[in-house]
């Protein structure tokens, strides 16, 4: 949404400071708290380069330190006249938030894009805003310097009377032992911390003042507050907590002032860090890898809250900041989707920088981290918890949810994720922060809890589907104008460390089981899966020797029908062999009859020639003989003839001579 | 089961309605929860928180001469949430897997998603791979503005604007991911196949209507009735919607008009 009265003029670095000149006599006390407060901002606002971040916080030149040593006297005597006029203190709220919004451009300018116009607010809308909820201008606000008057805190001697008989002091509360053992093993285990932080605190005391008397001013005069226990709490934390443990707890599930809220939170959680601040502002500057998602949820956060709705607003661009610098703060962790969630409440009551610690100190000390890493393992065993409360606590919804099939993880993760922010209204968000901070996040399990005992009714007359929605949506409702009673009724839901313990262990034997069955599991599934592949081989093998059977089987029917075929052509062959003998015997004696008698006539025959032959011889030798005699006659007739012929030529002769 | 009140038509008026578990996968912020809103209540919501765990919604359509009644999971989309999901796919017999036409990692997710289904859920399952957020890159006049309005002016505003601005505009709507692409891969994987704006409602219905065709309707009555006889008093710690779908909660208040389908 466009929000115009946030887009109008853009401001310069000149006017930004006009704005903030004329108040003089509050502002630069507004000013110097916030610096000072803020410990890294003092130092961004300014030329000098930030600390280094590799040194110690005590080491660090920190800005705060002058102040320190002057706490009160620029600042003190000056009640300025202008602080209950509505008007000044929105000029004042608007310089602040400008300032804010100038310390993140300082560390994003950097690495980022030309600052976009710096958003003015109309008056009406800063008051509207905060009445609305609690912004980061409403707590930094303070023009006032207060006259402290902690000597004369009755209070404190209350305190100092209950100190000496801490665990006997009875003061009116909804707070039973169980709930006081989480409270005090909580206390114990920051009275560490409690020392370190000692004495950067020391230095915010005056501020807390200021804050404070600013906040009684704001206060409407019907509120029942108890400013001067506040008071003393914000001047001494350490020394009204030692001494009456059970009243901070009953006090913060009274409620803490809205205008206080982001003060209070961050020391029940001991969360100012300087040296924390300054990394803060390092890791602004690197990149996430985690940043496209990061912005993908910033317009996802809230939609409907104003603060966080503008595209590119200040609530977002805040929101941006603290996500990316966890991502990079803690790489394990990233981004998971619900961090936004629960770092928009902090940024409602405290600037950015402050946030990054508070949200550092939640996902460390608070034991929140194992939400939002990548096993969730807090988070399963949180729901482990959760579901055998609820068992023991309400058996009958436990028993209605479980024959609906409805599991704890479909509904209440996002209770522990978000601390109920991503759908519960704020104002009942806040207070669960409220206790969050005192008792730790297991104090989720309290409100969880409460909220099914509050609807035990409804929700046994609900079937899956209406229940389901309601679970998610509907569950606050009955403590949508009475917070306290969502206070009180989840301090009456008895948790104590010690169940939780036994139910911690019980969820680690489970898990311990699972985790061997899943092993089992997963050793069953090998071995199935390399029998699975044998059957497979085996499968492919039979499958070839099928194929070879089958080849076998046809060609030794072929082969068979071949043989039958041969063996009908061999005994036709025989038949016809048989055949053929026969018939060639028989055929021989008819030729050997048929040729006798035609023998026997060329035998005759041959007779004949040969008598004939003996004839023609004979004939013959009567012819040679003829010719003989004839030849004979012949050369007798031959010798006359020459005789003859001689007896010619002679005479011849005789002739010719004569 | 449900007879009385059973507002789903005349026709239907005495079968009761076959029962459909779906369940939503995919990249964060492509749009699942959105899709489903269309679906359900025909509604969008510009900035939609994230899904953290998962959320249940119903519809019923009409198919031919049932009535079928969807029963929804919708899963977060973030990584982290992953392990969470085999609770919701593993009883579920349809799954609509999807991914932002603007964002090509989100195929890449929403394919492992796929082959995880393929591998680990009902063997049976139609799983539809959606492609979400097409109004974005539909029609390059059509741009939006922040307010999620269709920009009027737009035609004259683009031949105004051209390059510069114009190459900022195309940084935002520029589709990475080619309809034939996500489409042959759809076709390969035996998968429906989508492309949908939760933002218009362009293709929403169809998602639904075409896995109601495909799902294997008479399988479901009388397997789910078997279940039913089965798991009334099975609490093995898993989620099985066949426990919570007992006949009661389709006969009431719930029948409150089908969808156009």
């Amino acid at each position: 949404m466009n929000d115009v009265n946030l887009m109008d003029e853009p401001l310069t670095s000149e006017q930004r400071a006009s704005v903030v000149v004329p108040r003089t006599p509050v502002t630069p006390s507004a000013f110097g708290f916030t610096s000072n407060f803020f410990g890294g901002g003092a130092a961004r606002s300014q030329p000098t380069p930030p600390p280094p971040s590799s040194s110690q916080p005590q080491q660090v030149p920190l800005p705060a330190t002058p102040v320190q040593a002057t706490p009160s006297t620029p600042v003190a005597p000056t009640p300025p006249p202008k602080t209950n006029d509505n008007r000044s203190r929105s000029t004042s709220i608007s310089a602040f938030a400008s300032s804010i919004g100038a310390f993140a451009r300082g560390f994003s300018s950097q690495s980022q894009p030309p600052v976009p116009p710096m958003p003015t607010r109309t008056p009406s809308q800063i008051s509207q805003r905060t009445s609305n909820a609690p912004t980061p201008s409403t707590f930094v606000a303070f023009g006032q310097q207060q006259q402290q008057q902690q000597q004369q805190d009755p209070r404190n001697s209350l305190a100092n009377r209950s100190m000496t008989s801490a665990r006997a002091s009875t003061i009116s509360n909804a707070t039973n032992d169980s709930n006081m053992d989480m409270l005090l093993a909580r206390l114990e285990a920051q009275n560490e911390l409690l020392a370190q932080e000692s004495k950067r605190r020391a230095t915010t005391e005056s501020d807390m003042d200021r804050a404070l008397n600013h906040a009684k001013e704001e206060a409407a005069p019907g509120d029942d507050v108890d400013w001067d226990y506040w008071g003393a709490l914000m001047h001494d934390y350490n020394g009204v907590v030692k001494r009456n443990p059970k009243q901070l707890a009953t006090m913060i599930q009274r409620g803490v002032p809205s205008a206080l809220r982001g003060l209070i939170w961050q020391l029940l959680a001991k969360s100012k860090d300087s040296q924390l601040e300054s990394t803060f502002a390092e890791l602004l500057k690197s990149t996430s890898s985690h940043e496209k998602q990061i912005t993908r949820d910033m317009a996802r956060t809230f939609p409907n809250h104003e603060y966080f709705s503008t595209e590119g607003g200040v609530g977002q661009e805040a929101l941006f900041n603290v996500a990316k610098a966890y991502s990079l703060y803690d790489p394990e962790v990233g981004y998971c989707q619900g961090i936004s969630f629960i770092v928009g409440p902090l940024l409602l009551n405290m600037p950015e920088e402050e946030a990054f610690c508070m949200l550092v100190r939640m996902m460390q000390t608070y034991e929140m981290r194992g939400h939002y890493t990548p096993d969730m393992e807090k988070l399963q065993l949180r729901l482990y918890q959760f579901e055998q409360l609820m068992e023991e606590t309400v058996p009958m919804v436990f028993k209605h949810l479980r024959n609906q099939g409805i599991r704890s993880t479909m509904y209440a993760s996002q209770w522990f994720m978000t601390v109920f922010a991503y759908k519960f209204p704020l104002e009942l968000v806040f207070r669960v922060y409220d206790i969050l901070f005192v008792e730790g996040a297991d104090a989720l399990l309290r409100f969880a809890i409460a909220l099914l005992k509050m609807n035990h009714d409804r929700i046994l007359s609900l079937d899956f589907e209406v229940l389901i929605e309601f679970l998610k949506h509907g569950l606050f409702e009955p403590y949508m104008n009475d917070a306290g009673l969502f206070i009180r009724d989840a301090y009456d839901v008895k948790v104590t460390p010690k169940k939780l313990q036994q139910y911690a262990q019980k969820y680690q034997a489970l898990l311990q089981k699972q985790q061997a069955e899943l092993a089992a599991e997963e050793n069953l599934r090998e071995s199935n899966r390399q029998l699975s592949s044998q059957v497979r081989a085996l499968e492919g093998s039979l499958h070839q020797l099928n194929k070879e059977h089958v080849d076998l089987a046809k060609e030794l029917i072929t082969r068979k029908m071949e043989m039958a075929q041969l063996s009908d052509r061999n005994d036709v062959l025989e038949q016809k062999v048989s055949d053929l003998t026969r018939i060639v015997d028989s055929q021989g004696k008819e030729v050997e009859e048929q040729y006798k008698g035609e023998i026997e006539d060329v035998l005759r025959k041959n007779m004949e020639i040969l008598k004939k032959n003996e004839q023609l011889e004979d004939q013959l030798a009567y012819m040679e003989s003829l010719l003989v005699e004839t030849k004979m006659k012949y050369a007798e007739s031959e010798i006359e003839r020459d005789s003859l012929s001689r007896k010619l030529s002679d005479m011849r002769k005789a002739l010719g001579a004569m | 089961m449900s007879q009385a009140n059973d507002a789903a038509g005349p026709t239907a008026s005495n079968m009761k309605p076959v029962q459909v578990k779906l369940v939503l996968l995919g990249e964060a912020a492509v749009g699942k929860s959105s899709l489903v809103l269309r679906f359900v209540n025909d509604e969008f919501q510009l900035n939609k928180e994230p899904t953290i765990g998962a959320a249940f919604l119903t519809q019923k359509c009409r198919l031919e001469d049932k009535v079928i009644k969807f029963e929804i999971w919708d899963t977060a989309g973030q990584e982290r949430f992953h392990s969470l999901a085999p609770m919701y796919y593993r009883n579920a017999q349809a799954a609509v897997i999807v991914y932002d036409v603007t964002k090509a990692s989100s195929l890449e997710k929403a394919k492992s998603w796929v082959k995880e289904l393929q591998r680990q859920a009902n063997p049976n399952i139609v799983i539809a791979l959606t492609g979400n957020k097409v109004d974005l890159v539909a029609n390059r006049k059509n741009r939006t503005n922040n307010d999620g309005e269709v920009d009027e002016d737009g035609e004259q505003d683009a031949q105004e604007i051209d390059d510069d601005e114009e190459d900022d505009e195309d940084y935002a709507i520029t589709r990475q991911v080619p309809t034939e692409e996500a489409s042959a891969y759809a076709q390969e994987s035996g998968l429906l196949f989508f492309e949908t704006s939760a933002k218009n409602g362009q293709g929403v219905a169809e998602v639904f209507t075409e896995i109601a065709k495909k799902i294997p309707l008479e399988h479901i009555l009388s397997s789910s009735r078997g279940a039913r006889a089965g798991g009334a008093n099975g609490s093995n710690g898993r989620v099985d919607l066949q426990n919570g779908a007992n006949g009661q909660r389709l006969g009431g208040q719930q029948e409150k008009g089908g969808c156009a389908c």
